[in-house]
């Protein structure tokens, strides 16, 4: 198992996303003092995320399905996934 | 508008239960727009995002024997003792009002409080800001949340909190440092005696938020008690969450502690 963490400063907010690279399949864990609405909307993307194989095409287009809906406050979806995308890197050769 | 002193100070979970037994209720239709003002004794709060371990530094949390506590806002770390003044404003507004209706209305009523004693401004949507000596210094941090039509926003004033060990609690991530300098306002906190150079009464202070909320909402204040039901549900959400592992250092998710059957005549 590798962990990748990568952390980005939004306009407001700090976003944290710890990724785990299990074999070929990843787990997410997004934190920081961001604010989401509504906001299980982020345990909704931990879980659409988990299990996914670690190619960020995939894993991008996931991110905005699931926050497309979402009120941000200081921050974007492209916020997201240049967080969780930053981890990404940190765990794929 | 209620208007609601209750507080535990000893108990910043139980406390912290009550607020959402608050809000549900609210929601339910059982008890009126409500002004609470609380305090704790001595306890770091982390934004429901937030992963204690991650925002708190725990030698310290064990040195000043402070209680580590969740909300149910997003948003940032804060550290609270009886030198600071913890306000929640919870509404029913108007439909759609989402996000704009909070920082653009309720939030007037907090500045216009602070607005009786010093220069204030918000900056940066939420980030409500003192000059102190042509600087501005931030005085209070607040969050927000909302469902339908129903709103909370709730914040903190600082009056004469211990700096020392608030900045000692929270970390400041490194990245932040890196990228703004401390010189971002949100690291640039201060007490509202500090910045007033003079002690405020904390009854003053709730004088002029009663007296403005009930304003900003056209209610009469009317002080009150909590229901019995929203103690009842208070200590059911204490049990089941807000003493639990799992939702204060954990980060589980709210709809985790649904499951709890006890819940159910509450919905």
């Amino acid at each position: 198992m590798k962990i990748g963490i990568f952390e980005y400063k939004a306009r407001k907010g700090l976003i944290r996303a710890t990724i785990s690279l299990y074999d070929d399949t990843i787990e997410v864990k997004i934190t920081g003092d961001f604010m989401v609405f509504p906001e299980d909307t982020i345990w909704e993307l931990e879980k659409n995320l988990k299990g996914m194989k670690a190619d960020e095409e995939l894993i991008s287009k996931r991110i905005e399905e699931t926050l497309s809906n979402a009120t941000m406050i200081g921050c974007t979806v492209d916020d997201f996934k240049r967080t969780i995308i930053g981890a990404l890197k940190e765990v794929i050769p | 508008m209620r208007v609601l002193m209750y507080e535990v100070p000893g108990n910043p979970h139980l406390s912290m239960a009550f607020e959402e037994a608050m809000w549900r209720e609210l929601q339910r239709g059982k008890v009126p727009n409500t002004l609470r003002i609380w305090r704790h004794r001595s306890v770091a709060i982390v934004g429901y995002f937030q992963m204690a371990e991650e925002e708190l530094n725990f030698e310290k949390i064990r040195e000043h024997k402070i209680d580590v506590l969740r909300r149910i806002t997003g948003g940032g770390a804060v550290y609270q003792d009886l030198g600071c003044l913890v306000w929640t404003i919870a509404v029913k507004g108007p439909k759609g009002g989402g996000i704009n209706y909070i920082y653009d209305f309720l939030l007037k009523g907090f500045v216009n409080t602070l607005k009786k004693f010093a220069t204030v401004r918000v900056e940066n949507i939420n980030d409500v800001v003192v000059e102190h000596n042509g600087v501005g210094r931030k005085v209070s941090g607040t969050s927000a949340t909302f469902r339908d039509e129903y709103y909370l926003l709730h914040g903190t004033l600082l009056v004469d909190t211990d700096l020392q060990i608030l900045s000692s609690v929270l970390k400041v991530p490194r990245i932040k440092l890196a990228d703004k300098g401390i010189s971002e306002v949100k690291y640039r906190v201060t007490n509202l005696n500090d910045a007033l150079g003079r002690r405020v009464n904390f009854d003053e202070i709730i004088d002029e938020m009663v007296k403005s909320y009930s304003e900003l909402l056209g209610e009469r204040p009317i002080y009150d008690i909590p229901t019995k039901d929203e103690l009842d549900l208070a200590d059911e959400l204490y049990r089941i969450k807000f003493s639990t592992p799992e939702w204060n250092l954990l980060r589980f998710p709210s709809s985790y502690f649904e499951k709890f059957r006890n819940l159910e005549k509450f919905k």
